[in-house]
């Protein structure tokens, strides 16, 4: 009898750990497939290159030029600095150094639900580089 | 009085206000990358908490490249955060990195790490 109620108690307690943890990984808000998203002008016009790398790595989502037909908003920042001549003669490096950050807000909730951000001491692609490291990371985020 | 001992409630919602070349951006990836339990909001009326501050950057020059053989910039970030509904101000903090291995990505993430600790 004794034995029973314990395997009970436990079926009971495993059974809330798994609820709980569930409503933990929802609250999360991960992106579902095909969901529409806008991404905002960021400054040097870092959302083109974001554009483009969310068609290199086939980020599952739908793009939408029209704010209030999005799901989703993708606002970021990012910063590119040439290699100087001291980077150049010192180091031999031409590479730049990019620097990038991207949140991903849920419009009707108001909920950031992903946000990344990606330092690239000596690029090789430039903007391109980081620009497909915040796709790749989003894709990871992506149900 | 900076109320140093008051603690923010897991799953608060905070709004984290624009600043200075997109540093929000860098804060809101560290609280994911630091898994502060807050929920960020975009709407300032729908949070509990606002996040405001500055961060300044410097990139590493010729001398500091010849002398110091350092390429890492120098990065400066102060934040603040009050309850929207009292107005008091129960967190601040700043970070200084003379050699920041990652940029304004290291500051934003310092400023999470230091902020989940005053989370309950």
């Amino acid at each position: 009898m004794k034995i029973k109620l314990v395997a009970v108690s436990m079926l009971v307690l495993v059974v809330s750990l798994g609820a709980f943890s569930q409503a933990n990984s929802n609250s999360k808000g991960r992106i579902p497939k095909g969901a529409k998203l806008f991404i905002a002008p960021m400054p040097d016009s870092f959302d083109t290159y974001i554009k483009a790398a969310i068609d290199k790595k086939k980020v599952p989502v739908e793009i939408v030029d029209d704010k209030s037909k999005a799901q989703y908003q993708i606002t970021g920042a990012s910063e590119s600095q040439k290699a100087g001549a001291a980077k150049k003669i010192l180091a031999l490096d031409w590479r730049s150094t990019e620097e990038a950050s991207i949140q991903v807000a849920n419009l009707e909730s108001g909920e950031v639900v992903f946000a990344y951000s990606v330092h690239l001491q000596s690029s090789n692609h430039g903007k391109q580089s980081s620009a497909e490291s915040c796709a790749k990371h989003l894709k990871d985020h992506i149900r | 009085m900076l109320s140093s001992t008051k603690k923010i409630k897991p799953g608060a919602r905070i709004f984290i206000a624009p600043m200075e070349g997109g540093f929000e951006n860098f804060i809101v990836a560290g609280f994911q990358k630091k898994q502060v339990p807050l929920v960020v909001v975009i709407d300032r009326s729908k949070a509990d908490y606002e996040l405001s501050g500055i961060s300044d950057s410097e990139k590493a020059g010729w001398a500091k490249m010849f002398f110091m053989g350092s390429m890492q910039s120098r990065e400066e970030a102060s934040i603040k955060v009050s309850d929207l509904k009292t107005g008091t101000l129960v967190f601040a903090y700043s970070v200084h990195k003379g050699n920041s291995v990652r940029g304004r990505q290291s500051a934003g993430e310092a400023c999470a790490k230091h902020l989940k600790h005053i989370i309950e």
